[in-house]
């Protein structure tokens, strides 16, 4: 791994011979000759070691600065289209690229070993993130919030599909969004991304036309903790993304969030941050961002606090505020209930229906009446009842593998003496074993169905509830040593830059420059380009900027002429409006003669389109550069 | 009071609001919230009350505003209030007081409807059915009077509720009071919540008040609560009833307890067309008519009566004529009587904006925890279909299904047991089946009422019930409302209307007038049959009153 001065120095050793000596020259004053870089190198080494020049660096940095610094800083290299990406909506194009331009003078940052990267400054980084970068800087500070997986809504969600069989995942979607509310507190996309997960672990399966359930991998997505659920929910509802992009950008986010809190207008921003840092596509910057609120951000502050305790009451609901508790490390309440309500108090109604579908999932009645008991004690005689009579009713017909039917005696009577049931009657095993034509199982089920029994079991289930063993999802990555740092509160410094420019600008009028160069003297302080004294010395060469303009048409055709498909050229554009002039920034794509006019294609930086725009259309042309490094 | 679990309520989302009952604050919570939402369902622990548009309306006219109902509810709410409950009180509350009803002095055949904002105009004359109701004029619209009610229950689908100035018609002056010790010589006092669901009725005789609908169990006194209001009122009254016993009830009882020349209350049915002061009248009568396509020849005492009070007994069955002929009636005052609104037929809303909306609800548990109604046991037997019967169960269609297993011949054993169990009870043993209620009569060999009985012969057997010369009645649905036998202790329901939840609570009823010994309701079912499942939806209405079925097996 390189030193930070090993980076340092072959960042600078990279660079252009043109571009180190503009920089070498702001820094160290006139050079006699471009061949020592490694001497100048040392030069400007020595010069960012030395405490007077770092305190007034540190002096210098403008909010703006920070704001930037810190962007590259919790991104660790980024390229100039990721910065300008990051802060569209809140800085136009040219204030951002100018300053990133005002920060590679700055030797602030410089090239990474990747080309076409930025990185702070490897001499001063520790510096900058210890003591002046923040995320605050870039998104308000929030109450840090531990938002857990809602086991409630994902437990209701399952009950809908297994007692109300509500689709597949786009109708039960559908659904959620027009019905949702009657049963949930909660917005749509919430239960949506939840409702998906149960797809994604295909705990729900559609499968033809059918669309079944499986408790046993209910059971197995419950055996995983709540972070571990929410970081499955995150992954069912991002399914195009690496696991590791996946995993660095729900953490960090996760862990902002937990440590740091947001307030919820600056998520998106954070969502830009994380989504750079993992490298994800931008355009799903909506996507995410809902995902992001939905299960990382509180949606009230509810304490929930009383009626923890499970209560139920003479209509055979059941009511409580948290988690039902687990008896036997299971749960059945979403499987012996019906959801009814999901809000501050959740309501589930024990019924018949619901019931009769648990037993032919394979609960037996001992079991939920063992659950049941733990949970309400005394457990009402009523239910006691009617649950070993809805039991009994149940087991009345038990139906093998499609053919053979086990009765009780009332239905072997029935069995033996309904006529439209005996084509389909292969023989009668034993008292009460039948053998049933498999080809006609349709035709012989409705017919049993049809003498009132109308909770029918599929078949004999296979399926059993069982404590599986723990499934884990390893979610944590590191985070990074720098990004706590960067959680830190904004810190107040005195304001020194302006003090320290008040002094380098008598400096400069103290000299006797010619105008000209007096006049960039004074702009170079303002930029913060000079620091100190030392730096106001006459020097051999300053870079400039292109201009073309007014009735200089040659001029502005030459400009757009040698800019075209110029990686690093951008050309700042004054159009002529109707009223008054449009500025814009572009890049050129190609330069158009047709006959006596003249057009150039361009690329509208800030909307990304390109246009044809007539030269004579434009008023005033600056060429601009997009990066020194470049 | 700041721990959060000092505060007895819950606010969902959608609107609701959990009571916990046992709660040390419940009693004070519930008196808070009771003026601005109606109690959904009262079983024994968790009481749902429920914040609609209307029940904010109705406290916006009793002057508890948006502010005032958000204070309470955040006084005892265990959670945070969620925004969409606080954004639908507000948004509910600003909405009454924009359209106003007033009198229009310069025409009596209209009133003036205004409407303050210019919204709420818009969304007023982009229905149809409203826009031909009224008559733009400066500053408002005018509105023919018989259109009040019709009106008023289009803009409440709307959403828009309008505040009725218009002040109630006075009606003719009656004189008349609760006597001090009842003709039957046993002293009368109106019980607290009697006087309280009249006061929630009347009001302090400001706008707003004076017409809705009382809902208190079945023998809780209802008829007390119609007098109370008769005699704070003292106006000439049309009573509605369902039936001619329950109209010779309503005349003996007030008899019995208003100092009223018996001359001046008189009974409209098929048998009499008595108009007097008090008209005692059955909505058979006013529905009957010749001809399919006829007019209702008896409707005109409802409009032409000249009446200063409509009592509606049993007011969640109105018939659809007389609910028409209630909307041109909007300037009497008017009380609808009830233990159990539930309409079948899902038209409680309508109930609501004709008749008044609901004023006053109490759990059953609660009166009959303070004794004001008996306890009483539930049971549900189950028993088996007759082997020879399986058959023709198994293959019969689901109705004719529901039919058999209802009709049971089993059953009868176990009412000549539970008979035999309650030997000095008096006992009702109610059905829906003439002929299976002929086979128990007969068995059983008690007297049988049904539809066919003459109302003579009806009320001469209820009179034995009640004197105790027959302490068994067989009785079909006829029995199942307003029938008043104080001393039946023991009901035995041996068939019912499918799933009607308020015939079951209806025919608990009958046996819940306060007595010393707890009451005893019997539902014999079908096990294993169609019969289960109505059963179970039957029930639902009383297990949120707190009732919990007992289920036995009869071997």
């Amino acid at each position: 791994m390189s030193s930070t001065l090993d980076i340092w120095k072959k960042s600078l050793i990279s660079l252009s011979d043109e571009t180190f000596l503009d920089l070498a020259t702001n820094f160290i004053g006139k050079v006699e000759t471009p061949f020592h870089k490694p001497q100048l190198i040392g030069k400007l080494t020595t010069l960012f070691n030395s405490k007077e020049f770092l305190m007034r660096v540190e002096g210098s940095l403008s909010d703006l600065d920070k704001e930037i610094l810190t962007t590259v800083a919790f991104l660790n290299e980024c390229s100039n289209e990721s910065i300008f990406t990051i802060f569209k909506n809140r800085y136009n194009y040219s204030t951002i690229q100018q300053k990133i331009l005002n920060l590679e003078e700055r030797l602030l940052l410089i090239p990474s070993l990747k080309k076409k990267y930025l990185i702070i400054n490897p001499l001063i980084e520790s510096l900058l993130i210890e003591k002046h970068l923040s995320l605050s800087y870039l998104i308000e500070k929030g109450t840090p919030s531990d938002k857990k997986f809602n086991l409630n809504i994902i437990k209701a969600l399952f009950n809908l599909h297994f007692h109300q069989n509500i689709g597949d995942l786009d109708k039960s979607n559908r659904y959620l969004k027009s019905k949702g509310d009657t049963i949930f507190a909660f917005d749509s996309q919430t239960l949506i991304y939840y409702n998906t997960l149960l797809f994604d672990q295909e705990i729900v399966v559609k499968s033809g036309r059918k669309v079944s359930t499986s408790i046993t991998k209910m059971e197995q997505l419950l055996s995983h903790s709540l972070d571990q659920l929410k970081y499955l929910t995150f992954k069912a509802n991002t399914p195009k993304i690496e696991e590791h992009k996946s995993l660095l950008f729900y953490n960090l986010i996760d862990y902002i969030i937990k440590e740091y809190g947001v307030e919820k207008e600056d998520l998106s921003f954070l969502t830009k941050l994380a989504l750079a840092k993992a490298e994800l596509a931008k355009e799903d910057l909506e996507h995410y961002s809902l995902l992001i609120e939905s299960l990382f951000i509180e949606q009230n502050n509810n304490n929930n606090q009383g009626l923890t305790k499970p209560t139920i009451d003479t209509d055979l609901n059941i009511y409580f505020s948290k988690e039902t508790e687990k008896v036997g490390e299971v749960d059945l309440l979403h499987y012996i209930g019906e959801v009814v309500k999901v809000d501050n108090v959740i309501n589930y109604e024990i019924t018949k229906k619901a019931l009769m579908k648990a037993f032919d999932a394979n609960l037996k009645v001992e079991q939920i009446k063992t659950y049941l008991e733990n949970l309400f004690k005394p457990l009402p005689q009523t239910l006691t009842s009617l649950l070993d009579q809805w039991y009994d009713q149940f087991n009345s017909i038990t139906i093998y593998d499609g053919i053979v039917i086990k009765v009780n005696e009332r239905y072997e009577r029935v069995f033996k003496a309904l006529p439209a049931l005996q084509e389909h009657l292969i023989e009668q095993i034993s008292p009460s074993l039948f053998l049933f034509n498999r080809e006609t199982e349709n035709v012989w089920r409705t017919i049993i169905a049809s003498t009132g029994f109308d909770y029918l079991p599929a078949s004999i289930p296979k399926e059993s509830i069982e404590v599986l063993p723990k499934n884990e999802v390893v979610i944590k990555s590191e985070i990074e040593s720098q990004i706590p740092l960067l959680l830190k509160d904004k810190e107040l410094y005195e304001e020194q830059s302006e003090v320290i420019k008040e002094e380098l600008r008598k400096k400069v009028l103290k000299r006797s420059f010619s105008k000209n160069l007096e006049e960039e003297m004074l702009a170079r302080v303002e930029h913060s380009l000079i620091l100190i004294p030392e730096q106001i010395v006459e020097t051999n060469k300053r870079g400039e900027i292109s201009e073309a303009g007014g009735f200089d048409f040659q001029g502005k055709l030459n400009l757009c002429r040698s800019s075209v498909n110029k990686e690093n050229t951008i050309l700042e554009l004054s159009l002529l409006g109707d009223d008054e002039l449009d500025v814009v920034l572009v890049s050129v794509k190609e330069f158009i003669k047709d006959g006596s006019d003249y057009y150039i294609r361009a690329l509208f930086i800030a909307d990304e389109v390109e246009k044809v725009i007539p030269v004579s259309k434009i008023f005033k042309i600056r060429k601009l550069r997009r990066s020194i490094f470049l | 009071m700041n721990n959060l679990e000092n505060r007895p309520l819950i606010i969902q989302s959608d609107l609701t609001l959990m009571l916990e009952v046992h709660h040390k604050y419940a009693d004070e919570a519930r008196n808070d919230i009771i003026a601005f939402s109606e109690l959904v369902k009262s079983p024994e622990h968790l009481h749902t009350y429920v914040i609609t548009a209307i029940s904010l309306w109705n406290a916006s006219s009793a002057s508890i505003k948006s502010d005032e109902v958000i204070r309470r509810l955040e006084k005892w709410s265990r959670y945070d209030i969620p925004e969409s409950v606080l954004y639908f009180i507000r948004d509910s509350s600003e909405r009454y007081g924009s359209i106003k009803l007033k009198p229009y002095p310069s025409d009596d055949q209209h009133y003036l409807l205004t409407v303050a904002n210019e919204r709420y105009q818009k969304e007023l004359m982009a229905n149809k059915s409203v826009a031909a109701i009224l008559k733009p004029i400066s500053g408002g619209f005018l509105v023919p009077i018989l259109k009040r009610g019709e009106l008023k229950v289009l803009l409440i689908k709307q959403n828009l509720p309008i505040e009725d100035l218009v002040p109630l018609n006075k009606g003719e002056h009656l004189e008349i009071d609760f006597k001090e010790v009842s003709s039957r010589d046993v002293p009368f006092v109106l019980r607290d919540y009697q006087k309280r669901a009249a006061n929630a009725l009347l009001g302090r005789g400001e706008q707003g008040t004076g017409y809705g609908t009382i809902v208190l169990p079945c023998g809780s006194g209802k008829t007390i609560v119609g007098m109370e209001v008769l005699t704070r009122l003292k106006t000439r009254t049309l009573i509605l009833s369902i039936n001619v016993a329950a109209v010779h009830q309503w005349i003996a009882e007030i008899n019995d307890k208003l100092d009223i020349d018996p001359n001046l209350v008189g009974e409209y049915s098929g048998m009499k067309k008595e108009i007097k002061p008090i008209t005692v009248a059955t909505y058979q009568v006013l529905t009957w008519r010749a001809d399919k396509e006829g007019e209702f020849p008896h409707m005109k005492i409802l409009r032409e009566g000249n009446w200063g009070l409509i009592i509606y007994d049993e007011v969640h069955m109105l018939p659809a004529p007389v609910f028409k002929v209630t909307a041109e009636l909007q300037a009497i005052y008017r009380v609808g009587l009830t233990a159990t609104l539930i309409r079948e037929d899902q038209k409680e809303d309508e109930v609501f904006s004709l008749v008044g909306p609901k004023r006053y609800d109490v759990p059953w548990s609660e009166l009959e925890n303070q004794g004001w109604i008996a306890e009483a046991e539930c049971i549900e037997v189950k028993v088996d279909l007759p082997e020879s019967e399986e058959i023709n169960y198994a293959i019969a269609s689901k109705r004719e299904k529901y039919r058999i297993a209802s009709e049971n011949e089993r059953k009868i054993e176990i009412v000549k047991q539970l008979i035999e169990n309650h030997r000095h009870d008096y006992i009702l043993v109610i059905g829906q089946y003439i002929s299976q209620l002929k086979a128990i009569a007969k068995e059983l060999n008690a007297p049988l009422i049904t539809g066919s009985t003459p109302n003579s012969k009806r009320d001469e057997l209820y009179n034995k019930f009640r004197s105790g010369e027959e302490p068994i009645l067989v009785v079909s649905k006829v029995a199942n409302f307003a029938i008043d036998l104080p001393d039946a202790s023991v009901a035995i329901q041996v068939s019912g209307t499918f799933g009607s939840r308020q015939e079951e609570a209806q025919r608990l009823g009958r046996v819940l007038r306060p007595k010393k010994q707890s009451s005893y309701f019997y539902s014999i079912v079908t096990r294993y049959s169609a019969e289960e499942d109505f059963s179970a939806n039957r029930q639902k209405f009383l297990a949120e009153q707190g009732y919990a079925y007992r289920v036995e097996v009869w071997p």
